[in-house]
């Protein structure tokens, strides 16, 4: 998700600070639907500032938190419509690439000099290293895979260094989320979780994005360095192979029904297995 | 998902969501919350992700009428679900 405009709001968000101090703080500053209708805006106003790139490059910073340790890596990343990325990570001894080439997802480990490829499923896969709010909106050219959250968003207000800064901020289970957008850009992303006494806490930072980068002709393409080994695909090694008879199992919806291969005899079934975490 | 898990239920598929390790509370939560129309279900341990060979999550299976595994995949990628959705669902 993000944005790449100078502010030009800083004076509406300056009196929405006002206001805001003028609010007993028990009040809720606005209804949820006002918030997830500014949260909307927000966002909007932050991809329409690069729907015209075809390409776009930014740096990262991602800090990761685990209890006390903190792990803190930079990444360098370039971005093309509708689906190329390169990611050059750097920092605790994990440098890496990480380049999608439209069909493909290569995560090459430098130190190793061993890589893994997998199936590139849209961009999802690369969230977890930085740039996945600013490609959500660049991919998506606006809020996209973020709509369902934001209707639970709240809208609030805070400096940023010396900008004045909306964050968006919503909460699934354990996991609560924020953003931050200064003006027309996203400067901040963090996720928050809390798994039992641990406390797992991310917090991306975007620098300014370059609408008209230097795009070398070989950059979304991976060729393994001769003496680099392959790290095997995980999680299919055991899946059964199309053609096979459903195996026997039962499980239990949540009224305690059971559900078992022969309740499905007959019918096409889409069987998904999830958790939430 | 569960775009093509609603579109497709439409059509007679069954749409099943077997969780591995939540609480059934957090499982009715997050399907209460996010509206999902797919039916979650619970295993007891992980005997139906074994007896399926489920490693990764999200992993995804479509089964024919037949009974038979007609494809699967570890991740979530919409295009190749819809296309082995349409193999096995009725006609519109």
């Amino acid at each position: 998700m993000v944005g790449s405009r100078a502010s030009g709001s800083t004076g509406v968000s300056s009196i929405a600070v006002l206001i805001l101090c003028l609010v007993p703080a028990s009040l809720p500053r606005s209804l949820p639907q006002e918030d997830a209708a500014r949260a909307r805006k927000l966002l909007d106003d932050a991809a329409e500032g690069m729907k015209e790139a075809k390409v776009i490059a930014f740096d990262t910073e991602v800090r990761t938190k685990i209890q006390s340790v903190e792990v803190i890596q930079r990444a360098k990343a370039l971005l093309e419509r509708p689906n190329l990325v390169r990611l050059e990570i750097s920092g605790a001894g994990q440098d890496a690439l990480i380049v999608l080439d439209g069909s493909n997802l290569w995560h090459h480990i430098k130190a190793k000099n061993r890589y893994l490829k997998t199936k590139q499923l849209g961009t999802v896969k690369v969230e977890q290293y930085g740039i996945g709010p600013v490609g959500t909106l660049f991919f998506d050219k606006g809020p996209g895979s973020l709509l369902p959250y934001l209707t639970g968003a709240s809208v609030t207000e805070e400096r940023l260094g010396t900008e004045e800064c909306s964050v968006i901020a919503w909460k699934v289970g354990a996991q609560e989320t924020r953003l931050w957008l200064c003006g027309r850009r996203l400067r901040r992303f963090s996720a928050t979780r809390s798994i039992g006494e641990q406390t797992l806490e991310q917090v991306m930072t975007f620098g300014a994005i370059d609408l008209h980068p230097h795009r070398a002709a070989d950059a979304f393409a991976f060729t393994p360095p001769q003496d680099a080994q392959p790290i095997g695909a995980t999680g299919e090694a055991r899946l059964l192979a199309a053609g096979t008879e459903t195996p026997d199992f039962a499980a239990t919806d949540l009224d305690g029904r059971e559900v078992n291969r022969l309740s499905l005899k007959g019918r096409p079934v889409l069987l998904t297995f999830w958790f939430y975490g | 998902m569960q775009t093509l898990a609603k579109e497709y239920a439409a059509r007679g598929v069954i749409a099943l969501a077997v969780n591995f390790g939540d609480k059934p509370e957090t499982v009715r939560a997050c399907f209460e919350k996010e509206r999902f129309t797919m039916t979650p279900l619970l295993q007891d341990g992980n005997k139906v992700s074994k007896a399926f060979g489920v490693q990764a999550y999200p992993t995804t299976y479509v089964l024919g009428p037949d009974g038979k595994v007609a494809w699967r995949a570890v991740g979530f990628d919409e295009t190749s679900l819809r296309s082995a959705l349409e193999k096995v669902a009725p006609a519109k």
